[in-house]
């Protein structure tokens, strides 16, 4: 008896044969999407590994530095730097570079102002420091008139600053290392030194250069000495030798096809050995920099890139003030969006179903039960009328909303409206000043001014008296200079170069200048500036004048510039991923049985002990889990902190929510588009910094999800 | 027809139910019951799945008020007030009448948060007293003697049966008048239902208790009243519509052996349900 027979006719599944070769059809297909799986993992680890390797490749390698004076001229034979005492140390400061004693004084001892700097006597300088015998109470000035300057200076460095710090002025200021290239990690690695065969060529190649150069010569010699037969020949009788030159000729021709196919053999060999030099950390080192130190391997993170702040120099630019940065806004996200969010989540899951907007559907369904339409019409109005869904459906939206609309919220929001809070000026805790009006009117003698104004709130001049070639249209347009040079970077010490030329008109803003940092300073800042000083120029006003008017709007400038801060960029990543967090948290809170609510209800329990006794308790590890992925995204983000106002260049460490700021995504955004390639390598060694602290982040969120996460 | 017992002079209530309909939005899921539950007796609450016996222990407490769309109609009365007067608050109901739920349901927290967790809310704070409460409750549900060297050990760990004793400990910490019990047993295995059964006639002797079940046999053990409720079913505008009723209630032994209603009697003999 055969299948076919064995089979009932009536029967819709296929025969034995079509099931079989069906069956294979499936597992194929099986297999295919197996294998597209399979392909999907490799492309995402490849990638992957792609990323960190190049990221590694570029934050190791290999340097060669130089320095101005050779630490080995400063010491007695056979002594290194580290092994000297701070008095040694001091010495060196004092025998190499006596003019730079005041500055090192003002840069690492001074808590006034520049300006208050020379006025200042060592004491107010430094309370509670140690003094030189008898300098207590002298002023920096009378100190410079004295003969023994530097002693006395050199005798205060060393009372009062750390061996170690003076080493490192010492290193800074007159070894003065510096590193005058890098190689990537995989140069380091792999083609450090030339090998053996490379060796043979780079000994051979020149040789074969100098060879054929002779040759060339010898060459171009015998041509010369043919065509001055030829010339002779000529002379003589062109007519009688015509074959003889000919043949010569002949020659010429044929010697300079020689030369002309030995010269590209030369360009062939001349370009190999360049080939060969550059393609190899050591010889690429002698060829270019024969005095340099070449140090096999060097990490571009280590504890000095971790302390130390900005610089235009890469390899003594540091992330301290990113860092310092991005941990502080890290803090107040997480204080700000963590309460909020958990108690947005909580209204929604737990106390939305009883309020008032939840009636509205309820009522229209009642409304409608006895209306003659289609139930899907019903259904539809009913659930466009549950404003509960809506407000929920939007959160959900929210959290897909690209960050930089975040950043133009905060900027309209943080920034502007609310300057007086998120610069801190309400709270009198920025050294800004009180309400403009006022300000004006406390000016420091106004007569020799000439100028008198009083703004108000919206800066518009309400009384102006002033000398007769600035009328009152004019000082209007200079107030509105002064505010829309508003920005961080004309208050801030230090955030900006000008020309030399400007300097004088830049003093005005108390600005300190870097002479040596002419390419740091942000480019749209710049501009903005400088289109600023295109009107002043059209104004005919003395030097004096400008002056004075512009130390009273510098004030009005700090005011309207200062809402640009670590709580303002710290309130709109809270903003930002405040979304993320209520999604995460109402997800973590629905996943407490309903079983516990009802345990709790049933012993007599209010609904708020219930959430706060029961639900809560057990929601917390999906909270937390939640909150921290959410934080680990903010402290990664870029767009909004550009569009808030982060400084690409501070110099000073933020030290409070009320300060300027900048962080670690900005400090790598901005290194990335440098052109020097030694940036590239900094650039590299914060994004492991970075990387470390999102994956430190993730980690913790993993361990409080598989630690405590509560078995119901 | 329905058959309930009087109501006589000489025997002491502790809950009537009064005309109790249940709505859940426009479905009318019980319709008309009313049953006297005496005081210090266990009532058992029978019938097939649907036929709402579930649905009118959770109103005695309350509970059904966590229901969004539902609706409670008829009175039930505990110490001369109505449970769904305008101003009781179900807090106070629910401290007054307790609930045993069918899936055992402890807190993830240790045995003695568990148990200390009513007394808690009622703001007892008192170390020493919480733990003479704990002591009680868990002897008065026979757990004292298993879990007494382990209080800090967390309620989940232990086994079903003992995670529904530590439920009934936890219920009667906050000395309730009544215990509603909704199918406590359900779950578990025989030997655990069988502790369960002796419990609710030994150390819960006195309290008034309602417990609803599945199993005949165990009402017909644990209970002193047995109430039986079925399914109703009518054509309406095309479409079936059911509702649960009350059918009969009578002492348990007399409704096993001698039902007055047809519809029990096919119950109990097993022709459908």
């Amino acid at each position: 008896m055969d299948n076919k027979t064995k089979r009932p006719d009536d029967t819709y599944m296929p025969s034995e044969e079509k099931f079989q070769s069906g069956l294979n059809t499936r597992n194929l297909w099986g297999n295919i999407w197996r294998a597209f799986y399979f392909a999907s993992i490799l492309v995402a680890i490849l990638a992957l590994i792609v990323l960190f390797m190049n990221v590694i490749n570029s934050a190791f390698g290999s340097i060669a530095t130089s320095f101005e004076i050779d630490p080995s001229e400063l010491v007695a034979e056979g002594q290194s730097l580290n092994e000297l005492s701070a008095e040694e140390l001091v010495a060196i400061l004092i025998e190499r570079e006596p003019n730079r004693l005041p500055v090192l004084v003002r840069d690492n001892l001074s808590i006034l102002p520049n300006e208050e700097f020379t006025e200042a006597t060592l004491s107010e300088l430094r309370p509670n420091g140690t003094y030189p015998e008898g300098y207590a109470d002298v002023t920096i000035n009378e100190i410079r008139d004295a003969d023994n300057t530097a002693e006395v200076l050199g005798e205060f460095l060393a009372g009062n600053l750390s061996r170690n710090q003076i080493l490192a002025i010492v290193e800074e200021d007159i070894v003065a290392l510096q590193v005058v290239d890098a190689w990537v990690l995989w140069d380091a690695l792999f083609n450090y030194e030339p090998t053996e065969e490379e060796q043979a060529q780079l000994e051979a190649l020149p040789l074969e250069i100098a060879d054929i150069e002779a040759q060339i010569s010898t060459l171009n010699e015998n041509i010369a000495d043919i065509e001055a037969e030829v010339t002779t020949l000529r002379e003589e009788s062109a007519s009688d030798n015509a074959t003889e030159i000919r043949d010569l000729n002949a020659q010429v021709s044929d010697l300079q096809s020689e030369v002309s196919s030995l010269t590209s053999t030369l360009n062939d060999t001349q370009r190999e050995l360049t080939s060969l030099i550059t393609s190899n950390v050591v010889t690429d080192k002698e060829a270019n920099y024969p005095d340099a130190t070449l140090v096999r391997f060097h990490s571009w993170i280590d504890g000095r890139f971790l302390q130390d702040p900005m610089s235009s120099v890469p390899a003594q630019a540091g992330i301290r003030t990113a860092l310092i940065g991005s941990i502080m806004m890290m803090v107040i996200v997480i204080l700000v969006s963590l309460p909020l969010g958990v108690g947005a989540a909580i209204y929604l899951e737990e106390y939305a179903k009883d309020n008032l907007l939840a009636q509205i559907p309820r009522a229209i369904e009642h409304g409608l039960s006895n209306v003659p339409m289609p139930q899907w019409l019903k259904n539809r109005i009913i659930g466009m009328s549950n404003l509960n869904q809506i407000i929920e459906t939007n959160v959900r939206n929210l959290a897909g909303v690209p960050s930089i609309i975040y950043g133009m919220l905060g900027l309209a929001i943080f920034v502007r409206i609310l300057a007086p809070f998120t610069s801190g000026i309400i709270f009198g805790v920025n050294s800004n000043p009180p309400p403009v009006s006022r300000v004006v009117s406390t000016i420091e003698e106004p007569e020799v001014l000439g100028i008198d104004l009083d703004l108000d709130d919206n800066y518009q001049i309400v009384s102006y008296t002033g000398p007769e070639f600035i009328d009152e249209a004019q000082a209007q347009r200079l107030v509105n200079t002064f505010r829309r040079l508003g920005t961080p970077s004309v208050t801030n010490t230090g955030n900006l170069s000008l020309e030399r030329t400007d300097q004088e008109i830049g003093n005005l803003f108390g600005i300190r200048f870097l002479d040596d940092i002419p390419t740091n300073a942000d480019p749209l800042e710049y501009e903005r500036v400088a289109a600023g000083y295109v009107e002043l120029d059209a104004l005919p006003m003395t030097l004096e004048q400008f002056e004075a008017l512009a130390q009273q709007l510098r004030r009005i400038t700090a005011f309207t510039v200062s809402g640009r801060t670590v709580l303002s960029a710290a309130l709109t990543l809270s903003l930002l991923i405040l979304p993320v967090i209520i999604i995460n948290s109402q997800e973590a809170l629905r996943a407490v049985p309903s079983a516990l609510r009802e345990a709790s209800y049933g012993l007599g329990a209010t609904k708020w002990q219930t959430i706060w006794q029961t639900v809560l308790p057990s929601a917390i590890p999906g909270i937390m889990t939640g909150t921290i992925l959410a934080v680990s995204r903010a402290v990664g983000e870029t767009a909004p902190l550009i569009v808030v106002g982060a400084s690409t260049f501070l110099l000073t460490d933020p030290t409070g929510p009320f300060s300027q700021f900048t962080a670690l995504p900005i400090q790598i955004f901005q290194w990335t588009s440098r052109p020097q390639g030694q940036f590239q390598f900094i650039a590299a060694a914060a994004i492991i910094i970075l990387l470390s602290m999102v994956l430190a982040l993730n980690a913790i969120a993993i361990v409080i999800r598989n630690r405590y996460t509560t078995r119901f | 027809m329905v058959y309930v017992p009087e109501v006589k002079a000489d025997k002491e209530y502790a809950l009537m139910l009064e005309d109790v309909n249940v709505y859940y939005g426009d479905y009318h899921a019980v319709k008309d019951v009313t049953i006297p539950i005496e005081r210090g007796k266990i009532t058992a609450f029978i019938g097939p799945s649907g036929c709402g016996k579930s649905t009118v222990l959770k109103t005695i407490n309350r509970m059904n008020d966590l229901v969004d769309s539902a609706r409670v109609d008829g009175r039930i009365m505990y110490r001369n007030a109505n449970l769904y007067g305008e101003d009781v608050d179900p807090v106070e109901v629910r401290r007054r009448i307790g609930m045993v739920f069918q899936k055992p349901n402890p807190f993830p927290k240790s045995i003695f948060d568990n148990v200390a967790y009513g007394p808690r809310l009622l703001g007892v704070k008192d170390k020493k007293v919480l733990g003479e409460i704990v002591e009680k409750s868990l002897r008065g549900a026979a757990l004292w003697d298993e879990v007494k060297n382990d209080l800090n050990k967390s309620g989940v760990a232990l086994s079903g049966g003992q995670q529904q004793r530590l439920c009934i400990a936890r219920t009667i910490a906050v000395e309730p008048d009544v215990i509603l019990m909704d199918e406590p047993a359900s779950a578990l295995d025989p030997i655990a239902t069988q502790r369960i059964e002796q419990l609710m006639r030994e150390e819960l002797a006195g309290y008034t208790i309602v417990i609803v079940t599945h199993n005949m046999q165990q009402a017909q053990r644990a209970s002193d009243t047995t109430c039986f409720f079925n399914i109703r079913k009518e054509e309406r505008g095309g479409k079936e519509v059911r509702w649960g009723e009350l059918v009969e209630m009578s002492a348990t032994h007399q409704l096993f052996n001698d039902p007055q209603s047809e519809e029990t009697h096919d119950y109990i003999s097993g022709r459908f349900g």
